[in-house]
């Protein structure tokens, strides 16, 4: 049986459009909970816009006329959800990365896996796999750790809390007379007293290696 | 990073955190110097603004670097925020964490030792004993 499908002409085509994928979210049961408990969605009033909001787009009939950025901002899409998109973009960059890792380490035995084909041999895919783990794998989890433990570190105020990670690290001991173990102030103390060398002149050792290493 | 940094509540900055810097710094001097280009159409065509072995020891340079900054550093930063909490207690040594630093950051001076395929004068070496190899 062969399927009709259509471009997209008209409204009518984007109004297929939308309600199509749009019932599609709703048989999602994690977008679907967004959409309906969360947002609370009024169907019947959100469809029309988004019509116009695709029509505009797709046919340039320019009858959507909003600011869709300030009405996903009270959302509760959070820094977790955040850190969880870029953890997840380095689980799937890294199954990718190294999918390709495999190949090229199977051509070197067995050259068969060349495909007889320019753009799969192995000058071509290792760097590409080198590229996908380095800069796709790694990086995505470079930003996904920094972006985790640097907020928690310096306990910024729109952060969440973990106390005991905080006194585990010995950061919150100044606030809560906690345990001084590894309390950096204490630590400045001792080495100031010791050296007589202010934290500050410790930066400027330290740019000054970095200079000198360029 | 930087505007994180600077709105923070802490006073102190964690060594973690000075990995995070010395990854954000140096990987974009790594990549300015290394990608200095001469256009030699209006768009999209250029070449490397170095020639011969100076090509050879600027990228490799580069590519010595890029590991230690870019898969090295952020990731003992990442280990000396992570590893603790996963242990249960503090780190050994708050001191030995800034030597480890400090290494890194000589390390940045061990960039011409590494795999060159070009024939590189032993003076452009790192002065330390270490010699540019010609094969790998």
């Amino acid at each position: 049986m062969e399927i009709h499908r259509s471009d997209i002409n008209d409204e009518a085509d984007v109004k297929r459009l939308v309600d199509t994928f749009y019932d599609r979210v709703n048989a999602d049961p994690l977008l679907a909970a967004v959409f309906n408990d969360v947002a609370q969605v009024n169907w019947p009033h959100h469809l029309p816009i988004m019509y116009r909001f695709w029509s505009s787009l797709l046919l340039g009939t320019m009858t959507y006329k909003g600011q869709p950025f300030p009405k996903h901002l009270p959302l509760p899409i959070g820094k977790e959800h955040f850190e969880r998109w870029l953890e997840l973009f380095k689980l799937t960059w890294g199954v990718v990365g190294m999918t390709v890792g495999l190949t090229v380490a199977l051509q070197l035995v067995f050259p068969a896996f060349n495909f007889d084909l320019q753009y799969t041999t192995f000058g071509r895919i290792r760097p590409l796999h080198t590229n996908a783990v380095i800069f796709a794998f790694v990086g995505n989890g470079i930003f996904a750790g920094v972006y985790y433990s640097l907020q928690r570190l310096l306990q910024n105020p729109d952060v969440q809390r973990h106390p005991e990670l905080d006194q585990l690290l010995g950061l919150a001991t100044h606030h809560s007379g906690g345990r001084h173990y590894a309390a950096p102030g204490h630590y400045h103390l001792q080495r100031i007293r010791r050296t007589g060398m202010a934290h500050r002149h410790c930066h400027y050792a330290w740019c000054g290696w970095c200079l000198a290493g360029t | 990073m930087i505007g994180t940094i600077i709105k923070r509540r802490e006073k102190h900055l964690y060594v973690a955190i000075w990995f995070y810097i010395a990854t954000l710094v140096t990987v974009a001097v790594l990549h300015i110097v290394n990608s200095f280009e001469l256009p030699v159409t209006a768009f999209l065509k250029s070449y490397s603004g170095y020639a011969g072995v100076q090509d050879a020891l600027v990228q490799w340079w580069y590519g010595h670097n890029a590991v230690a900054f870019f898969l090295t550093t952020p990731y003992l930063g990442l280990m000396y925020y992570f590893l603790p909490k996963a242990a249960n207690r503090p780190v050994y040594s708050y001191r030995l964490i800034y030597c480890s630093l400090l290494v890194a950051d000589i390390y940045l001076h061990l960039g011409r030792s590494a795999p060159l395929a070009v024939y590189l004068p032993a003076r452009l070496g790192t002065g330390l004993g270490v010699r540019p190899s010609p094969s790998c």
